[in-house]
């Protein structure tokens, strides 16, 4: 290779170097911005009435909710029953007799259950309030009922 | 030698089960200033008391209708007898938890009802 032609590649090789310090010292070009005229206008909302957004949000509200609790059934009272009339004429008996025996009470306790519960606090009071005051003897073991 | 080591051992042993402070009070029925008549007594002490009248304690009943009550009897060595009936949820709940270290109080209405019910159950009582 002759001397002119290296210094012609050198000279080459430098403008080459040159060049690509310059593409890299220049910033990015970033891309181009939208016009404005480009994107479509919105239309302006319509002015919005403040109770109609209250009703909105309580429907939204209702439909959130839980539903109400279903009230618990009543308990089922009897009809005045026909174990009523036993009941008294069993506890009335021992009352004239003086005495609660275990028979007594196995026998008001076969006919509890089918006692609503008025008649059977009627029975629990008369008896109790009796043996409280000591003006029934009381021959069982254990509860009275 | 070794049969007294286990004699002792043994004792060790069943002195160790029954350690501990235990109350030992009979049924009493009592009338307070007021005149509320009240019974008290531990349910595990009077079964083992020698008296054959003395008791304490409480039933419990539920019915297919939903109704629900319980009734509280006491009965001292000395014959006295005391009673009392609820259907209030508080007072049956408080019967529900009545076991043998139970040391169980519970005063009268003038109409029978059940004023309160006290159930304590402790170690004592056992």
């Amino acid at each position: 290779m002759t001397r002119s032609a290296l210094a012609a590649l050198s000279v080459l090789a430098g403008a080459a170097l040159g060049a690509g310090a310059v593409w890299l010292a220049l910033p990015t070009p970033s891309p181009t911005p939208a016009r404005e005229a480009e994107v479509p206008a919105c239309p302006a909302p319509p002015p919005m009435d403040l109770q109609a957004i209250r009703a909105v949000v309580r429907e939204e509200l209702r439909a959130f909710a839980p539903p109400p609790a279903k009230p618990e059934p009543a308990p089922v009272e009897h009809a005045p029953s026909a174990g009523a009339d036993a009941a008294r004429h069993l506890v009335d008996g021992s009352l004239g007799r003086g005495a609660w025996t275990d028979a007594d009470r196995l026998q008001l306790q076969a006919l509890l259950p089918a006692l609503s519960a008025a008649e059977r606090e009627e029975l629990q009071r008369k008896l109790v309030v009796a043996v409280n005051n000591e003006q029934i003897r009381v021959e069982v073991s254990g509860s009275l009922f | 030698m070794k049969k007294s080591l286990a004699a002792a051992l043994l004792t060790l042993t069943a002195t160790a089960a029954l350690a501990g402070t235990v109350s030992n009070e009979p049924v009493v029925v009592w009338t307070d200033a007021q005149g509320k008549r009240s019974a008290r007594g531990g349910v595990r002490w009077v079964r083992g008391s020698m008296s054959s009248v003395e008791f304490i304690g409480c039933t419990l009943r539920a019915f297919d209708n939903g109704l629900s009550g319980a009734d509280c009897s006491a009965r001292t060595a000395g014959n006295v007898y005391l009673g009392c009936y609820t259907t209030k949820p508080s007072l049956i709940q408080a019967v529900t938890s009545i076991n043998s270290s139970t040391f169980l109080v519970f005063s009268v209405n003038a109409d029978g009802t059940c004023s309160t019910i006290t159930v304590n159950n402790n170690s004592s009582n056992l």
